[in-house]
């Protein structure tokens, strides 16, 4: 379209608009004489020019209409058509046309190009011999001739053939599901019934489908479309917001009324008016009894239901509903794979909400302390988590898992007493909201491992509480009643004041994402990020093949001058001197000079009167030339060198841009955390009867999704323990003078070039005695004694190290050391704050940037090493006696830390030639500051940190390598991990603690029952053993690659794998199939038997067993008498 | 006639030499496919049995290896040093973009060390399922075709090498070429051996 050139679009507006009148002059004078050929000529020129004008500036309407008049303007200049009235009629007509038009497009508001066309039309068709009927064109042919005639490029704002049929294929769509609803309805509304969720639900779906309807009818102008199913939506609001029964009638008549609208649609002009009348005057006087009837079937019901529904109710996000009704309507027609995606983009979209409602709640939380009213604050809040939970619920329908949606909705109910019924909350009603959520949460996550006894319990609790303050309630106010007079005025108010409604919470529910998102495969967002980390590396590349350029100029620059003076020299020494002397010396050289003379005929020349010029001569010459050559080359390149210096910098700054906002997109805030922290926190606490509270701040700090994923675990861990082993009993707190309710903190922000994650909690603090107790016995001895806090403090990383006995709530098998790991993956450190009674804080620092690494090359005889830059505070030389070698110490502003030689770190023997002033880094790592002297730094580069092959998984002090743009190796040093191999090497060996720590025993228990389990476990632990539970054979298979069990027991029936196939598949395993399998069955046939012992079994028991009997059996099988060291652990483990 | 004759005869002669030789090889013509069919089956069932294998000497004795086990040989490249591993992984080495260890089996096995000859030294990258490295050869002599069948391997001896029993346990047999006394090396086993893989 042409609206962009908007003056000339105007101009030629304005143009037009002076024509109107001289042709109106025109026809007026035509009409009094009709045969001035010049006037009529005039006429039609002007119409010809707005014709063609109009289609150039592309008004293809306006030129349409313009081209129609010339047609008949035409066919009457030709005779055949009559200049008759009809046709002074159909000029005025077109020219009223023009008009409107015009003001029309001047005014910006739309024009009903159709309609105006099919007026012209109509009006010269009535030109001519024989027409004899009234002159006034139908105001309905009018209004629907659009459709009729094609338009061939209208203005995007019109109804066009195309737009009309998009909103035909559009419509037909809702229309189809309109009438699968409308089926339901009638298939369920026998008589009078109350309107259950379900049915408003239906109800909802054709509402939204009628209210697209009309929506999109007045967009493209079909006004009385428009119009009549605005009544419709009349109605059905009603019927979603305030109806409480419904009868067949009413269905049957809405159902008539649909049909109207979709009779309509097909063909608007055979659209009866009358009937559309009558049926929505039939439908309001149904309605009128039906609200009667209602209200007073309401109040019989009220107690027992929940609140009704008012017209507050919340309204899901538009823009994720529609896709989601169709969805529910046509469910059978998802394919599994389409189910999938749904599922995941359910999972997702819950996952958002979650943690919506969770920020809610935790407000909640911390305002409602005691028993107090509801500010309206409060209600705000409970409102954001009906509508959390309302979306939930609504898609969960959607996708098929009624579990979660039949759950939700009850959660709902009581969310809609809390907002509008309840008048004070207490801590106890917070409570059971945060438990009903926290459940919901989990049947998101996993809805087979809740059990429906646990929703159905929750939602008795949640009835019973919403049922106590209600009577309450009830009783001293009258129950609500709708007046007639006031549902009327509803009614009236209702179509704008839903719209204004539906527009608000379409803002409302727009305003967190304020910019379109994109989904994208998470593996090809890697695969960018990835590449642009190798663009990033590459370009540094560029400086090393710079280097050496620089270092080429400056060579030939050198050469340069070297051979501009020995030019010079040639040229001072010998050039001068050969005038006089050379020639003597070579007399040949003279003879042959004499010759050229005689040849060039120069004989009048004196010999003095011409310089002479020898070979040597022309040659020092050209080499003087030559050599002001090699300048202006070298010349040449510096600017080149200088020219693709600057493009490389430039270069590297945009690819650095375009890294950081690569590695932007996979950010996401600590926020997507929580809700599951909050979770199992309140999960733990519950369960080891302590009160504790979780605080959250800097929820708005980022970090990559795979960070966070990867913190995910050790937090989870960190919260488990704390609550376990940190966190006092009630009593305890009370008598240590400390808050009730305990709190466990999770700080974020940002320092510099890391996010620093504070974990702490207010408990009792690392217990020293008891891990210095611990280490003895794990071969520390005496050395125990002298380890200091930070050293004991370190203790706890060492896997399998614990004080505490029987965790059933540390389960997971994630414990302090995987914590630890877990950090370190990801390029992070964890440090221990503990202070006795006062609490335990763990420290996170994770780097920012993962993936590409800024590092400080050393050098160290041939080989360079990285040390990550992030690590290093400062760079200096030290005075020789601020070090003391001996004791390994240097003094930095007053302060002694630790101090090392990277030479001997590295093993590479001792620094030679002590020197005076060394090069010292000193290094911030893991909460302690210490210092390294380096021999040689060669400069900083970005690298991206790769393993180290297949083969070396972990090397003590090495965190990976990089390869360089020449190909040449640089590994990237790990100085804390350094430091630790060293001492150990040092100390032979002593110190390698994880090697005492006596190695638990595990016994694999994989059955289906989990009473069974729970049983067999207790045994297990009970025995001092680890046990390790599988919920059948398929699980057990994934969980031996986590652990190697020293015995299994086996069920045979189980679902997705059975017995009998988990021991033909772990017999074809390298190091599974040497476990001994005890076959643990209810099975007592002699066949059952001979088959797993055909399979590799090695003891076969019935269900149930004695005791002993399993107990002798696995001591048996696994000859744990010979083994006597694996004791019974401290630290057992219940795999959940 | 009399000119005749030998003319006819000489002619006659020399068509009939060439007509018998045609009539010969008309003759032998199936057994001659036959025969060639034959010598190419075999040929191809002598291909088909025999494994080729990537022999090499390391320390003082020939040995070889699968040839699917060895995804490639060369020269080394420089070695990047590393810390805290023991003296057998002699460090790292980037080869066409992969970063790989060089783990020296002379230091593992305590081999006898060969007198080296050239400054460049021989690799071959071992590959076994997950498990990859540059394994350093004194130099590689060749490929041998083992046929698993027909060729015996004879039991390996301790003796015979020395100090080599610990690598003994990787051995599946010696197998005797000419002169040759070629120990074959267990690829699986090697590929899952703790000794090895611990540092995984």
């Amino acid at each position: 379209m042409t609206q962009d050139g908007n003056d000339f679009f105007a101009g030629y507006i304005e143009e037009v608009q002076t024509y109107i009148p001289i042709i109106k002059k025109g026809i007026e004078d035509l009409q009094a004489v009709p045969d001035k050929g010049e006037i009529f000529e005039e006429v039609y020129r002007l119409v010809h020019i707005i014709r063609g004008a109009s289609a150039m500036v592309g008004i293809h309407g306006l030129s349409e209409i313009a081209s129609c008049m010339e047609t008949g303007l035409d066919k009457i200049r030709e005779g055949q058509l009559a200049l008759a009235p009809e046709a002074f009629f159909a000029m005025r007509e077109t020219v009223d046309c023009f008009d409107l038009y015009c003001r029309g497009l001047r005014q910006g508001k739309p024009v009903d190009e159709a309609a105006l066309l099919a007026r012209t039309v109509d009006a010269v068709a009535k030109i001519g011999p024989g027409s004899g009927e009234t002159l006034i064109a139908e105001e309905e042919s009018i209004l629907f001739a659009g459709e009729k005639i094609p338009l061939t490029g209208p203005l995007a704002s019109f109804p066009d053939k195309e737009l009309l049929d998009e909103f035909q294929a559009e419509s037909e769509e809702h229309l189809e599901g309109i009438r699968h609803s409308m089926q339901f309805l009638e298939a369920h509304v026998v008589g009078k019934v109350r309107i259950s969720g379900e049915l408003r639900e239906i109800v909802r779906t054709i509402r939204r489908s009628v209210h697209t309807i009309k929506g999109a009818s007045a967009v493209i102008g079909l006004q009385d479309l428009s119009a009549f199913s605005h009544l419709v939506e009349d109605v059905l609001d009603w019927l979603y917001e305030s109806a409480s029964v419904m009868d067949h009638n009413l269905v049957a008549l809405l159902s008539e009324a649909l049909d109207l609208l979709a009779a309509m649609m097909d063909s608007p002009a055979s659209f009866n008016e009358q009937r559309a009348e009558k049926v929505l005057e039939h439908l309001h006087v149904l309605m009128k009894e039906l609200q009667e009837d209602g209200d007073f079937g309401e109040e019989v019901a009220l107690t027992s239901l929940p609140p009704m529904e008012t017209i507050r109710k919340p309204v899901t996000p538009p823009d994720a509903v529609p896709a989601k009704e169709k969805g529910a309507l046509h469910g059978s027609l998802f394919s599994e794979e389409e189910k999938q995606i749904l599922q995941e983009g359910f999972q997702e979209e819950a996952e958002e909400h979650l943690h919506e409602l969770h920020q809610s709640l935790q407000v909640l939380e911390t305002e409602i302390e005691a028993e107090m009213a509801l500010t309206p604050e409060h209600r705000e809040e409970i409102r954001k988590i009906r509508r959390a939970v309302h979306t939930i619920k609504g898609a969960s329908a959607v996708i098929g898992i009624n579990e979660i949606s039949s759950y939700a909705h009850g959660v709902e109910d009581f969310l809609d007493w809390m907002y509008e019924g309840a008048q004070q909350a207490d801590p106890p009603m917070i409570n059971i909201l945060a438990e009903s959520l926290d459940l919901l949460g989990l049947l998101v996550e996993s809805p087979e491992s809740v059990s429906s006894d646990r929703q159905s319990e929750m939602h008795q609790r949640l009835m019973h509480c919403s049922r106590i303050e209600s009577t309450d309630s009830l009783l001293n106010e009258e129950a609500p009643e709708v007046a007639i007079s006031e549902y009327q005025s509803l009614l009236e108010s209702a179509g704008p004041a839903s719209e204004e409604e539906t527009d608000e919470l379409d803002r409302q529910s727009t305003l967190p994402e304020t910019a379109k998102t994109i989904r994208i495969n998470q593996q090809q967002l890697d695969l960018l990020i990835n590449l642009t980390n190798e663009l990033l590396v590459g370009v540094s590349g560029f400086d090393q093949n710079m280097g050496l350029f620089n270092n080429a100029l400056e060579e030939l620059e050198l050469t340069t001058r070297r051979l501009k003076d020995i030019a010079l020299e040639l040229e001072t020494k010998f050039e001068v001197k050969a005038l006089d002397q050379l020639t003597q010396h070579f007399a040949h050289l003279d003879k042959s000079i004499a010759d050229i003379k005689v040849n060039q005929s120069f004989a009048e020349f004196d010999a003095l009167e011409l310089d002479r010029y020898t070979q040597l001569n022309l040659i020092i010459r050209s080499m003087n030339e030559s050599t002001i050559d090699v300048s202006a080359i070298h010349a040449n390149l510096r600017g080149i060198y200088s020219g693709i210096g600057g493009d490389i910098s430039r270069q590297h700054r945009v690819i650095r841009e375009l890294q950081v906002q690569m590695m932007r997109t996979r950010m996401s805030s600590m926020s997507t955390l929580t809700p599951r922290l909050s979770r199992t926190m309140r999960d733990v606490a519950s369960r080891l009867g302590k009160r504790v509270r979780l605080k959250v701040e800097g929820e708005q700090v980022d970090l990559d999704r795979v960070v966070w994923e990867k913190l995910a675990d050790p937090f989870m861990h960190l919260i488990r323990n704390a609550i376990h082993h940190g966190i006092e009993t009630e009593e305890e707190r009370k008598a240590g003078n400390k808050p009730d309710i305990a709190t466990i903190s999770l700080a974020g922000r940002r320092e510099g070039n890391h996010i620093v994650i504070r974990f702490s909690d207010d408990g009792r603090g690392l217990d020293f005695s008891a891990i210095r107790e611990k280490a003895r016995q794990f071969g520390l001895g005496a050395r125990a004694d002298q380890m200091d806090e930070q050293e004991l403090t370190d203790l706890i990383f060492y896997p399998g190290f614990s004080t505490k006995t029987i965790s059933e709530i540390s389960g997971r098998g994630v414990g302090m050391d995987v914590v630890k790991q877990n950090v370190h993956e990801i390029q992070g450190t964890i440090t221990v704050e503990t202070k006795e009674g006062e609490g335990t804080a763990f420290v996170i620092r994770v780097p920012l940037t993962l993936g590409v690494v800024r590092v400080l090359m050393v050098r160290i005889g041939e080989e360079t090493y990285g040390i990550a830059l992030n690590d290093i505070r400062d760079i200096h030389r030290a005075d020789s006696q601020d070090l003391s070698r001996n004791e390994g110490t240097l003094k930095i502003g007053g302060i002694v830390v630790p101090w090392y030689s990277l030479q001997v770190l590295l093993g590479q023997g001792e620094e030679q030639g002590e020197e005076q002033r060394p090069l010292v880094l000193v290094l911030n790592v893991a909460g302690r500051t210490l210092a390294i002297s380096i021999p040689q730094i060669t400069g900083q580069k970005e690298i991206v940190i790769k393993g180290l092959g297949t083969h070396l998984g972990s090397v003590p002090g090495v965190s990976g390598a990089a390869v360089m743009g020449d190909g040449s190796i640089v590994p990237v040093l790990n100085i804390p991990d350094l430091i630790e191999a060293a001492r150990r090497r040092d100390h032979g060996g002593l110190i390698p603690l994880q090697l005492d720590i006596p190695q638990s025993f595990t016994v694999m228990i994989v059955d289906d029952s989990i009473s069974i389990r729970r049983v067999m476990s207790r045994l297990v632990v009970a025995n001092g053993w680890v046990a390790v539970e599988a919920k059948d054979g398929l699980d057990a298979m994934d969980l031996l690659t986590e652990v190697q069990p020293d015995c299994i027991a086996l069920d045979i029936e189980m679902p997705r794998m059975n017995g009998f196939e988990f021991l033909a598949k772990i017999a074809n395993t390298s190091h599974e199939k040497n476990i001994p399998v005890i076959m643990l069955t209810s099975r007592t046939s002699e066949k059952h038997r001979e088959k797993a012992f055909q399979l590799g079994a090695k003891a076969f028991l019935n269900k149930p067993c004695k005791d002993e009997e399993f107990v002798e059996t696995v001591l048996r099988l696994t000859d744990t008498s010979s083994s006597s060291h694996r004791q019974p652990s401290d630290r057992q483990e219940v795999k959940a | 006639m009399i000119n005749s004759f030998p003319q006819q005869s000489s002619s006659g002669k020399g068509l009939s030499l060439q007509a018998l030789l045609a009539a010969i090889d008309v003759e032998i013509a199936p057994s001659v496919v036959q025969d060639l069919a034959f010598l190419k089956e075999r040929a191809l069932r002598d291909i088909r049995h025999k494994k080729p294998h990537i022999s090499f000497v390391l320390g003082a004795h020939e040995m070889a290896l699968p040839l699917q086990s060895v995804q490639e040989i060369g020269y080394l490249p420089t070695v990047t040093l590393l810390p805290n591993l023991p003296h057998w992984i002699k460090g790292i080495v980037q080869i066409r973009g992969e970063i790989l260890s060089v783990v020296d089996f002379i230091a593992l096995f305590h081999l006898q060390e060969e007198k080296k000859f050239g400054l460049q030294q021989s690799y071959l990258l071992f590959k076994q399922q997950d498990l990859k490295f540059c394994l350093l050869v004194s130099r590689i002599t060749g490929i041998v075709n083992i046929d698993e069948q027909r060729d015996t391997l004879t039991a390996f001896v301790p003796e015979k090498i020395e100090g080599s029993d610990l690598l003994s346990g990787f051995f599946r047999g010696v197998f005797t070429l000419d002169n040759r006394q070629i120990c074959i090396l267990d690829n699986e086993k090697l590929g899952a051996a703790s000794l090895l893989r611990k540092w995984q």
